[in-house]
């Protein structure tokens, strides 16, 4: 290309080609100059003039290129609105093919930048419509409508400034932890595309099938990116693609320049002879290897000449098979660099699990780890760990003796259990030494505590409506005694007498202990405090159950009487004590 | 641990050993008593190498006047390492209980291509293409030119170091492929020589068979090895097949094109070489007289292993005036290949006897037999007269001389094919040789004992018959187990009950290409993991392919598991199958079809995971309308009274069982075996099998439609899903020290069968 007076230029210019004739539909005289393809727009500059003509690629359908028998060599942009801007080229001293050669790289040029455009902006209008951001907006707002308690809270404490919205959200909206594993591709997704029936093809089509195809040939969504719509329909070009010689993979294809996926067998005849000339990795299965029968090469006898002298009308019968080769290769390969993907994802997830253990995520559902789908069938394989007998296998199959199975150990089993971390099972984390010792002084301090401290009575919770509640206290009544330590208070009334004299105020008192109990919730998870973030959020708790109980409180007991909110104020009493405790133990 | 088999104290480098490899070594045993030869069957997986190479060791180093030399012959490059792995482990053994190694030599030997280490010579890449270029810089007049006249002639330094260091022994120890160069590069010097050097002193060899059947080979680096050897050829189920084929010549119009172009620059030199050097071609035949004459001294003397191209007669007699001299030979020559060319335009077949083509040959040429004999000795030494170096140069001429000794040498056990060109393949002059004993036969005479052995020998009584030798120990053993891991089915019949089978008359047929189809779909969605699908040839595959992708079963496989296929190409095949290996290490699981005779089934192994379930759809028969198989079927016939139909249902069960036995490679493997053709429920057929695969075979199994083998299977298979560990197989397939009593032994006696 260089030779023909193009070339890459400095100023994020993918190409830039001289001596190049514009013609615009509506202007009259036609000057030279030069013309520069960038990253998102084709600029044709003028050499004597300032005068610059840019072409935004959203504005360009396609291009067209004169045929070859025509004396001028030109290339055609179609703009959206039907116009055109034709370009020919000029090269002073280059012949007409110098010249074709110069058109082609400029059309090649350009065409893969509007591939490469067309898909940014596919991209963008996919994130703009369902972008993950929007997606956990909503979902949090449809929880909250599904619960009023749960709008109510969100006010009171959200919204007044109390929680940040991120400790809000800890314990009513959950990330799965990581993004959803992808699932696997069948390997028929080809199977049942086309049906023929006596109203002619039907088509089955659907989003996944089309990610597979895409994902198995790039090619074809290559084509897909620079034909449609531009130049047909999404529908058109699906009718195209199931009656192309391509999708029939028993069928030769002949070069048929009207038959957009001539290219794609072409690409994928390269890929089959780069996949073959890659050569094997495993010694024992190359068979050029195996062999070591030199002089029988010499001899000739009853061999076959040499694989490459096979005449094409082997070649042809042999496609079928090659292509049925390629697509298993293919489905292999794309699986093992979404696998790639995974295991990176897994490890940011796995991170996120650990530290979330800490927190009151809840028991892992160890149960739900199902297990790994024996026959492969849509299976994406879990292959990062835990397979220490398939991995034996391998390595055995590779370079092991024969009688090496005797030497084998009695403690080596035959069978894996497969355990499938997804994103919803607990983590179990190692710790280093150090760590697990220090973790592991936390937890007995924290229950040393826990038995000589009075814990709330799950028995005597008079607002058990709330479900938060009671989750609440089944969390934490580690050691809960039974027995009135609340001996004689008023919450030991007929509740219903007492709510009686208040009906219009129930709920609002019981906002107020709702509130109470989702901070206190907050304040309790913290412990033990084994991570930095956990500490800091105790103090802050601390300050807001302060506030909390110098506002908000104070204000609703002056309102409907003190003696409704005895017991909350006994919760952030104990909280406040364990606070000083814990303080006190942290200067130790 | 050490055990004792009849009186002689064996080292087993383990501590459990396999019943059935204590009854191998007896056997053995016997055979190196007597000494004679043996044929034994026991299934891979059994730990065959590691039992005859502990037996073999003892033996040697209790009787070491009665046995000097192993000389252990494997198939593959792989084999031949795992094979000389095992000898270090079994070395480090003896050192580890007995405080020293065995004092003795043990190396592997192989081609240039896998132990030269001179980075310009392996540019050449082809096996043919590295031994040029070696032999260019290592034959001894180059390098006696360089240092005397062209001191800028290439020089391989490897090779200069180990030629200036001739005390360089090779001290003792075993000494793998990757050992060797290792030594090589460190040391400096060129492994491949060091092992040619070594091999005579050795006390054991492993190699490819071809170092010991093809004459061609033989005949540098086998010849002097010491009577008492044992050699054993492992895998040797095709033996028959590598002896004939070493025979065997095969002329196209491309090779005599070739073998004219080399005749004319052959005559070129030598026109040179008298102008040059006239005494140099004077003495040449003074030369080749007098190591003729050496020849027959050693062979009388029974120094040395015979090669069956140079036979016996012709070293008593003088050699005819007519290619005396260099020019006279090569004018010779033209005449042959004048001749052959005139054969080769033939427009029909023809099907002659040796005789008939020497009478021909008289009629037209005036050629006598008597010349003919010597032509590839002639041409060996003329070669080395005029210095060619590479050998591959007179590749072409080699192949038509090697043709006229045969032809002239051999009236029995050889037959001439001629067949005229057709679209399909070009026209071909074939010197086919029909009698696998002649190859075999210096080796049988030669060394006391030939152990010849592999997984899948049966029928055994076929071997001494086509190999023409008497052995004293015939045996078959079969596989304890612990648990049923071998599930053969015979599939005989579709779910709409029409007979499955490849029949030349019903293979086409569309019903029984989609029940096969239906039965590889049931299998696919039982079995996990990786299965094999054998097919009986290419082009049956092609057409059952194609036939399968209409009826859209292609498509609906792939729903289960990914699909791969052999191909003609090599290249291809190995791609395929890397993958398909991937496919099953991942989890994903995979097919592949291939091909029964094809190089998968006779290199790979697919154990484990690799192959859960083997299927054979249809008996794989020989192409019976071959010439060169229809000539051998007669040879055969009126020889050894053979009939035609026992060689082709022993041949074809062979390879049945080859292909099946690629699945179970261990006993805590397993793997379906799943017979597909109507066929292999006749006794006359089954019976064929492998006892160890036999035993196995439930007589309810032997019938059955695709629905019922896919209920078989599924029990099967969720049986041997469950856990299984060495403790539960004590006792019953594997043995401590303490078993190891006059009693246990007893319970074992049906382990093994003698036939005679």
């Amino acid at each position: 290309v260089g030779s023909c007076g193009a070339m890459a230029g400095t100023g994020g210019e993918l190409l830039i080609v001289e001596h190049v004739k514009f013609r615009n539909s509506d202007a009259g005289k036609s000057p030279i100059g030069s013309i520069h393809i960038f990253k998102e727009y084709v600029e044709w500059r003028d050499a004597t003039s300032p005068s610059r003509h840019k072409i935004a690629f959203g504005d360009i359908k396609g291009q067209r290129v004169s045929p070859p028998h025509k004396p001028k060599v030109q290339l055609q942009v179609c703009m959206q609105d039907d116009g055109q801007a034709t370009f020919v080229f000029l090269r002073p001293g280059a012949d007409k093919e110098a010249l074709m050669r110069e058109r082609d790289a400029v059309k090649e040029t350009l065409q893969q930048a509007l591939v490469a455009h067309r898909q940014r902006v596919q991209q963008m209008t996919i994130s703009a419509e369902k972008g993950s951001r929007d997606a956990e907006i909503e979902a949090k707002s449809k929880i909250l409508k599904q619960s009023r308690q749960l709008e109510e809270l969100y006010k009171h404490l959200v919204t007044s400034k109390l929680l940040t919205p991120q400790d809000f959200w800890t314990d009513y909206y959950k990330t799965t932890g990581k993004t959803e594993e992808r699932t696997g591709m069948t390997g028929a997704f080809l199977a049942n595309i086309a049906q023929a029936d006596t109203n002619g093809l039907k088509l089955n089509l659907n989003t996944n099938i089309i990610q597979n195809i895409f994902a198995t040939y790039p090619m074809v969504e290559r084509k897909h990116l620079e034909l449609v719509p531009h130049e047909m329909t999404e529908e058109e070009f699906w009718v195209k693609f199931a009656t192309s010689h391509y999708f029939h993979r028993e069928r030769e294809v002949l070069p048929n320049p009207d038959d957009p996926f001539a290219d794609c067998v072409k690409f994928d005849e390269e890929e089959i002879s780069k996949l073959v000339n890659g050569g094997t990795k495993r010694k024992r299965l190359n068979f050029e290897y195996l062999s070591d029968n030199v002089v029988s090469e010499i001899n000739g006898s009853q061999r076959p000449e040499s694989s490459s002298t096979a005449n094409s009308k082997d070649k042809q019968r042999t496609t079928l098979i090659r292509r049925c080769n390629y697509l298993s290769e293919r489905i292999l390969i794309t699986q093992q660099q979404d696998n790639a993907a995974a295991v990176g994802g897994a490890a940011t997830a796995a991170a996120a699990a650990s530290s979330s253990t800490t927190n009151a995520a809840g028991p892992a559902e160890n149960g739900t780890a199902a297990a790994a789908a024996s026959n492969g069938v849509n299976g994406a394989p879990a292959r990062s760990s835990g397979y220490a007998v398939l991995h034996r296998w391998i390595g055995d199959a590779d370079d092991a003796m024969e009688s090496a199975e005797l030497a084998e150990d009695e403690t080596e089993l035959q069978l894996q259990p497969i355990k499938v971390a997804d994103g919803t099972s607990f983590v179990v984390s190692e710790f280093a030494r150090e760590d697990a010792d220090r973790y592991r002084a936390i937890v007995y301090n924290f229950m040393d505590d826990v038995t000589e401290m009075e814990i709330l009575d799950p028995s005597e919770d008079w607002m058990s409506a709330s479900p938060s509640t009671s989750s609440h206290n089944h969390g934490h009544s580690l050691n809960g005694k039974t027995g009135g330590q609340h001996g004689g208070k008023p919450v030991s009334l007929d509740p219903a007498t007492q709510w009686g004299a208040c009906t219009p105020f129930v709920g609002e008192i019981r906002v107020v202990h709702d509130a109470v109990n989702e901070l206190v919730k907050h304040f309790w998870t913290c412990f033990p405090p084994v991570t930095p973030e956990l500490e800091a959020k105790i103090e802050r708790m601390e300050q807001t159950l302060k506030r909390y109980e110098q506002t908000a409180l104070a204000e609703a007991e002056q309102r409907f009487g003190a003696q409704f909110f005895a017991h909350t104020r006994d919760m952030i009493g104990r909280a406040h004590a364990r606070y000083v405790q814990y303080i006190a133990r942290r200067k130790k | 641990i050490r055990l004792t088999i009849d009186g002689l104290e064996v080292f087993f480098p383990y501590e459990y050993v396999y019943p059935e490899q204590v009854l191998y070594m007896q056997e053995l045993k016997k055979s190196l008593d007597a000494p004679g030869h043996c044929l034994l069957e026991m299934p891979s997986g059994t730990g065959k190498t590691v039992s005859l190479l502990s037996l073999v060791l003892a033996y040697m180093r209790k009787y070491p006047d009665k046995l000097e030399k192993l000389v252990y012959c494997s198939r593959t490059i792989p084999e031949i390492e795992k094979c000389v792995a095992e000898l270090q482990n079994l070395f480090k053994y003896y050192e580890t209980t007995s405080g020293e190694a065995p004092q003795m030599l043990a190396l592997a030997m192989s081609a240039r291509k896998n132990l030269c280490i001179n980075e310009k010579v392996l540019a050449a890449r082809t096996g043919v293409g590295i031994d040029g270029a070696c032999q260019k810089l290592t034959v001894s007049f180059i390098r006696a030119k360089k240092r005397m006249s062209d001191p800028d002639l290439p020089e391989c330094p490897f090779f200069e170091k180990l030629d200036s260091t001739p005390q360089f022994e090779l001290p003792n120890g075993v000494w793998n492929l990757s050992d060797l160069k290792q030594l090589g590069s460190s040391a400096g010097f060129c492994p491949y020589f060091v092992a040619r050097k070594a091999m005579s002193k050795a006390n054991i060899v492993v190699y490819s068979y071809h170092y010991i059947l093809d004459p061609k080979i033989a005949e540098l680096v086998s010849k002097d090895f010491s009577k008492r050897s044992v050699v054993v050829f492992d895998e040797a189920h095709n033996i028959d097949s590598v002896c004939i084929e070493s025979m065997s010549v095969a002329v196209s119009g491309k090779t005599i094109d070739r073998a004219t172009k080399e005749l004319s620059a052959l005559e070129r030199t030598v026109e040179r070489t008298r102008e040059e050097n006239a005494q140099r071609l004077q003495e040449e035949y003074e030369k080749m007289v007098e190591s003729l004459k050496r020849t027959e001294r050693e062979r009388a003397n029974d120094e040395r292993l015979a090669n069956p191209v140079l036979h016996g007669d012709i070293l008593n007699e003088a050699i005819p005036g007519s290619i005396r001299t260099a020019n006279h030979f090569v004018i010779f020559l033209k005449r042959v290949v004048e001749y052959i060319r005139h054969r080769l335009r033939s427009s029909s077949v023809l099907i002659e006897s040796p005789a008939s083509f020497l009478k021909d040959i008289n009629d037209k040429m005036f050629i006598d037999r008597k010349p003919l004999r010597f032509c590839a000795e002639r041409l060996s030494h003329l070669s080395r007269t005029l210095e060619l170096a590479d050998a591959s140069e007179l590749g072409a001429l080699t192949q038509i001389c090697t043709l006229a000794t045969l032809v002239s040498t051999y009236s029995k056990g050889f037959t001439v094919i001629v067949e005229p060109a057709d679209p399909s393949q070009p026209a071909m002059l074939h010197l086919s040789c029909m009698d696998a004993s002649i190859a075999m036969k210096p080796v049988i005479d030669r060394f006391q004992t030939v152990v010849i052995t592999s997984g899948t020998l049966s029928p055994l009584e076929m071997y001494p018959k086509i190999l023409d030798f008497d052995p004293v120990v015939v045996a078959s053993l079969t596989m304890t187990l612990a648990r049923p891991c071998i599930a053969p089915l015979i599939v005989s019949r579709g779910n709409d009950q029409v007979a499955i089978t490849s029949r030349f008359e019903s293979r086409a047929d569309v019903a029984v290409i989609r029940n096969y189809g239906n039965l590889v779909l049931e299998v696919a969605s039982i079995v996990p993991d990786g299965m094999v699908v054998f097919f009986t040839s290419y082009t049956y595959m092609e057409h059952v392919v194609a036939t399968w992708y209409d009826q859209h079963i292609i498509d609906e496989l792939m729903k289960y598991k990914l699909l791969f296929i052999e191909t003609n190409d090599a290249l291809e095949t190995s791609v395929a199958l890397e993958k398909y290996v991937e496919a099953c290490d991942s989890g994903r699981g995979a097919c592949l079809f291939s091909v029964a005779r094809g190089k998968v089934s006779e290199g790979i192994d697919f154990s484990h995971h690799l192959g859960r379930a083997v299927i054979m759809l249809g008996i794989p028969y020989v192409y019976t309308e071959s010439r060169i198989l229809r000539a051998r079927l007669e040879y055969l016939r009126d020889q050894f009274g053979i009939k035609e139909n026992d060689f082709l249902t022993f041949d074809a069960m062979r390879h049945t069982a080859q292909c099946m036995g690629r699945a179970l490679r261990g006993k805590t493997d397993y793997g379906l075996m799943i017979f597909a053709d109507k066929r292999f429920s006749r006794q006359d057929k089954r019976g064929k099998l492998p006892r160890w695969m036999q035993e196995h075979l439930d007589p309810a199994n032997t019938n059955l439609s695709i629905d019922e083998a896919g209920q078989q299977a599924r029990r099967w298979l969720s049986l041997m899903a469950q856990s299984f560990s060495k403790k539960e197989q004590l006792g019953i397939s594997i043995l401590t020290k303490d078993m190891l009593n006059e009693k246990t032994m007893q319970k074992f006696e049906k382990v093994v069968e003698h036939i005679d």
